[in-house]
């Protein structure tokens, strides 16, 4: 695994205006020190894990396809210990730790999908964009059964509380689809998404829903 | 003496055997007992002399859904390891697996929850007839002691304990070797092992450190190599693998065996070695006290930050009393900062529960701060409640030469192998003489070792006493220093500054006495870290008695010290409005510090502060400014307001406040960034917040609402499977009659589902909250 993964500092400057450009820079450089990246993956037949497949977000996400890879990736928790020193120093610290640790977690898992899309082009494969539950009405109620399935907790630290919170913090569980022809997969609009009625980026008109590449 | 060997892989041979293990491997021992028995079959007649049971995940978190209890797999499984072993002469080992979630506070799992889960299972081994418990594959060194304890408090089985690590000797949680060594020898295990995740040839450098850090046996079960990543296949094959751990023997481990990955033939691989095992030559005994990720070895002149205490400090009494664990936190982060390897904890206050709190300090603070504690308290119980939830290696601070303080101190530290502080005074009082306190420190070191506590773990403390008033008895204290050093061989402890009391430039007399108590023997001083004056003198102490070798360290802090601080501002003077309008942390604190002293602390808030933040809370609503702004200005109102508070906490009054407010993330929920936020506007604008923090359980909240006589409660949940648990809260609320307001907050919030539930108003943002505090406590 590489280490060359980076928070990207212009997307978190953009979204902490008014916080100056050396303070973001060192923000990033402490939770790019006390992060210990590790993911890890397994391969299904989307038939064996019906049970897994709540929702009709997911289902369509992954229509076409036969097969899935369900990843795992955390931060480790020396980031959640850094998370929570940060934030006895005042709010804005503990809320831009935050936000970084975030993009980090983000940019690991870009990495973690982009390394598999790779594996399988080796194989002629091609994978959807990446899925994760809580995403549209695919719910996180699944997340003990991810890990499960990935091997997630003895492989890379990873746990789930019983209200299916990932523990580490910064960690995320996702699903792509095998295709043998390209595929993106359909990621979730707002119309199913739990926070449809309160998103400000909804009312902006910017939702997040849209592959942005 | 010969080499034990184990048995090898459960899983992988169940995987082998064509069944699919589903969710629960461990209730095939009863679906399909034939199986199990037949693997373990397969490694008593490869020669293995143990066979760990088919229970690795029989925990009840982990069955729950499986039909099946922990009581019936645990018997099943023992059961298929017993028709294994027929006649032979193997021992029959209760395997046990993490619980699978993680402790709070980093998840939400209690310590006390994951006692009685390992208790459960210990308890049902025993009964089923295993001759031992081994607790393997852990990572967390916290749910290691919870198992331990759990075996040793309910059961006589010998107890293994065993860790995985990664390549670089620490778990995935970040504990060392060496923490694990000397937490989990202290607490009684009988052998410590290395196992799964990694090689023998990776192990065994870390297996290396253990056996250099223990004095208990050891063990290693390492996997068949590392996993191919696509097909999960392990490189090393039986041959290699028994060649691989030869090295062992060297080493002098007492057993071996295998992982995942292994197989029958792997163990029947091992035999070859057993005649080959060389006595182990036990490492020094070294005095060590350590958190699970940092170890510190008293070798050497070692700071105990003293801050942690309310004794004189009004501020500190009030965070206390408010229960404002921030504060506690970050006072500790800045000991840390300034260089303390150790920290004193002390929450005795006589108006609150000691116990609870000491727990709950300890708790948090090994959340954020790696340093080990000292935990300091006159009562046995507080002392055993930070006992328990502390998570490595602690000092107990303190016992006395008082039989009675002997027998109810020493067997909590020889209980959960903590260190202790002896200090040298009795019924009688402290004796005046180096002599009469030398006598009582051997006592207290001779009852320490008869109670199975070992020397390098006894500190003594020959105790300071104030200059102003008995100047006769320092040269005294710091002659027995010297005599308990010389003539006991322990190490020994002072708090310092208590030299100094009523004279003035405190700071003179305590580097002096600090200087000559080193000299003296002194190896663990309790003082200010922050002070550096101090710190100075312990940096000059190590070059001049040739400990910090070239001066290299002396060098590296003092090169680049500017001579003397010059007197004056650091920055521009600015109103305190401005200095919130723009967000400004330190200008702010100054600025409140200057506003102080021509107007009241009400006038202050009522008339400055809440002003700016209502014109800072209207830009933020019609979008001129933005969260991180919102965010700035409150942190440098919190920052004026800490001012106030010490201010008002020194005066001794209560000061002004608006009404009292209740905050909490419920039961389940661990994010707090929006209720923390929610918490620092509310304060700003005046009212006194009472955070209970995250995952608070139901009838805390109701509690704390009775308790406190409080009318507004703000509760927040980020997550879709958390807001029943906010619902619950609610009907609690409802249901004890108490005649409290309900806010509610978080991302998946809605206004109608916050009607839904019962919720008197939907906060939409932090904003929100406090004009809804206006409206309902004005």
């Amino acid at each position: 695994m590489t280490d060359e993964i980076q928070i990207c500092r212009e997307d978190l400057a953009a979204l902490w205006k008014g916080i100056a450009p050396e303070t973001i820079e060192q923000v990033c450089q402490k939770v790019e020190a006390a992060a210990q990246p590790r993911w890890t993956y397994a391969e299904y037949s989307c038939g064996e894990l019906s049970s897994l497949w709540l929702g009709n977000d997911i289902r369509r996400h992954l229509a076409g396809c036969s097969r899935c890879v369900l990843i795992a990736v955390t931060l480790g928790v020396q980031t959640d210990r850094l998370l929570r020193r940060a934030g006895t120093a005042d709010v804005v610290q503990q809320a831009l730790f935050d936000a970084a640790a975030s993009a980090l977690i983000e940019a690991w898992a870009a990495h973690a999908e982009a390394s598999l899309r790779d594996i399988y082009r080796k194989r002629a494969l091609y994978l959807t964009r990446r899925f994760s539950p809580g995403y549209g009405d695919f719910p996180i109620s699944g997340q003990p059964e991810f890990l499960r399935l990935t091997g997630a907790e003895k492989k890379i630290g990873l746990t789930v509380t019983d209200t299916c919170i990932l523990v580490p913090r910064k960690s995320v569980t996702a699903v792509c689809g095998i295709a043998d022809h390209p595929v993106t997969g359909t990621l979730a609009g707002c119309a199913t998404c739990a926070l449809r009625e309160t998103c400000k980026r909804r009312k902006e008109g910017i939702p997040c829903g849209t592959f942005d590449s | 003496m010969e080499l034990l060997i184990l048995d090898g892989a459960m899983g992988t041979m169940l995987q082998k055997s064509g069944i699919d293990p589903g969710r629960w491997p461990d209730t095939l021992s009863i679906t399909h007992p034939e199986t199990v028995e037949s693997i373990h079959r397969a490694y008593a007649e490869s020669g293995a002399d143990v066979l760990y049971t088919n229970t690795f995940g029989a925990n009840r978190k982990k069955l729950s859904g499986s039909g099946f209890s922990v009581k019936d797999v645990v018997r099943a499984s023992v059961e298929c390891a017993k028709r294994a072993r027929g006649d032979r002469n193997i021992r029959i080992a209760l395997d046990v697996g993490p619980i699978g979630a993680m402790l709070e506070p980093n998840g939400t799992l209690a310590f006390d929850e994951a006692v009685d889960i390992f208790k459960e299972i210990v308890v049902s081994g025993e009964e089923n007839g295993a001759d031992l418990v081994v607790f393997e594959t852990m990572t967390d060194l916290y749910e290691v002691k919870a198992a331990l304890l759990a075996a040793k408090e309910n059961s006589r089985l010998p107890v293994w304990c065993s860790m995985t690590f990664e390549q670089n000797g620490r778990t995935f949680t970040g504990c060392s070797v060496e923490a694990m060594a000397a937490t989990l020898e202290g607490l009684g295990a009988d052998a410590l092992g290395i196992n799964c995740s990694l090689g023998p040839e990776e192990i065994l450098p870390i297996a290396e450190r253990l056996c250099a850090n223990t004095r208990l046996p050891v063990f290693v079960k390492p996997n068949a190599g590392l996993p191919d990543p696509a097909t999960g296949e392990y490189a090393i094959d039986a041959c290699d693998f028994a060649s691989l751990l030869a090295p062992y023997c060297e080493l002098g481990v007492f057993a071996i065996g295998g992982c995942c990955g292994t197989a029958p033939e792997y163990i029947r691989a091992l035999s070859d070695l057993k005649d080959r095992r060389r006595e182990r030559p036990l490492p020094p005994r070294k005095s060590l006290v350590c958190s699970a990720l940092r170890c510190v070895e008293i070798n050497d002149v070692t700071v105990i930050g003293e801050r942690i205490n309310p004794t004189g400090k009004a501020r500190f009494k009030q965070a206390l009393r408010e229960g404002d664990i921030d504060y506690v936190l970050a006072q500790a982060i800045e000991q840390a900062d300034a260089g303390a390897s150790i920290l004193d904890v002390n929450v005795g206050l006589p108006e609150i529960n000691e116990k609870e709190m000491m727990q709950r300090v300890v708790k948090e603070l090994q959340a954020v701060c790696d340093l080990p504690l000292q935990l300091d308290s006159t009562r046995a119980d507080v002392l055993e409640a930070g006992l328990r939830v502390y998570n490595g290696k602690p000092i107990v601070n303190s016992v006395n030469a008082e039989q009675k303080s002997l027998d109810a101190i020493l067997p909590l530290c020889r209980k959960y192998g903590a260190a202790v502080v002896g200090l040298t005074l009795d019924e009688n009082g402290i004796p005046a003489s180096a002599e009469a306190r030398f006598a009582l420190a051997e006592k207290i070191v001779t009852q320490a070792m008869e109670y199975g506590i070992p020397r390098e773990d006894i500190f003594i403390d020959c105790l300071t006493l104030t200059a102003s008033a008995q100047q006769a008895e320092v040269v005294e204290t710091l002659r027995a220093v010297q005599l308990v050093k010389e003539k006991l061989d322990v190490k020994t402890v002072l708090g310092v500054s208590n030299i100094s009391f009523g004279l003035p430039c405190r700071e003179i007399i305590n580097t002096s006495f600090l200087t000559l108590a080193m000299a003296h023997g002194l190896d663990l001083p309790i003082l200010n870290p922050n002070n550096a004056a101090m710190m100075s003198a312990i940096d000059a102490f190590r070059v001049l008695y040739n400990r910090d070798r070239g001066s290299a360290e002396y060098i590296q802090r003092h090169a680049n010290t500017p001579a003397a601080a010059p007197a004056g501002q650091n920055h521009q003077e600015i109103s305190l409005r401005d200095a919130v309008l723009q967000g400004l942390k330190a200008p702010a604190a100054d600025a409140a510090r200057r506003a102080l002293s021509a107007a009241s602390p009400e006038t202050l808030i009522n008339d400055v502060l809440i002003p700016a933040l209502d014109a800072v809370g209207n830009d933020f609503e019609t979008g001129r400014i933005f969260l991180p702004q919102l965010l700035q200005s409150a942190a440098a109102a919190q920052s004026a307001f800490e001012i106030v508070k010490s201010a008002l906490a020194v005066s001794g009054t209560s000061g002004p406040t608006r009404g009292k407010i209740v905050v909490a993330t419920v039961k389940g929920d661990i994010h707090d960034i929006g209720k923390n936020i929610v918490k620092v506007i509310l304060e700003n604008y005046g009212y006194h917040v009472i955070d209970l923090g995250r995952d608070v359980p139901v009838e805390t909240v109701v509690e704390a609402v009775r308790r406190y006589d409080v009318r507004l409660v703000g509760l927040s949940a980020l997550m879709t499977t958390t807001l029943p648990s906010m619902r619950d809260t609610i009907a609690a609320l409802r249901d004890a009659g108490l005649p409290c307001k309900v806010m509610v907050g978080g991302a998946v919030l809605t206004p109608s589902y916050a009607e839904q539930i019962g919720a008197d108003f939907y906060a939409k943002d932090a904003k929100a909250s406090a004009d809804i505090a206006k409206e309902v406590l004005g």
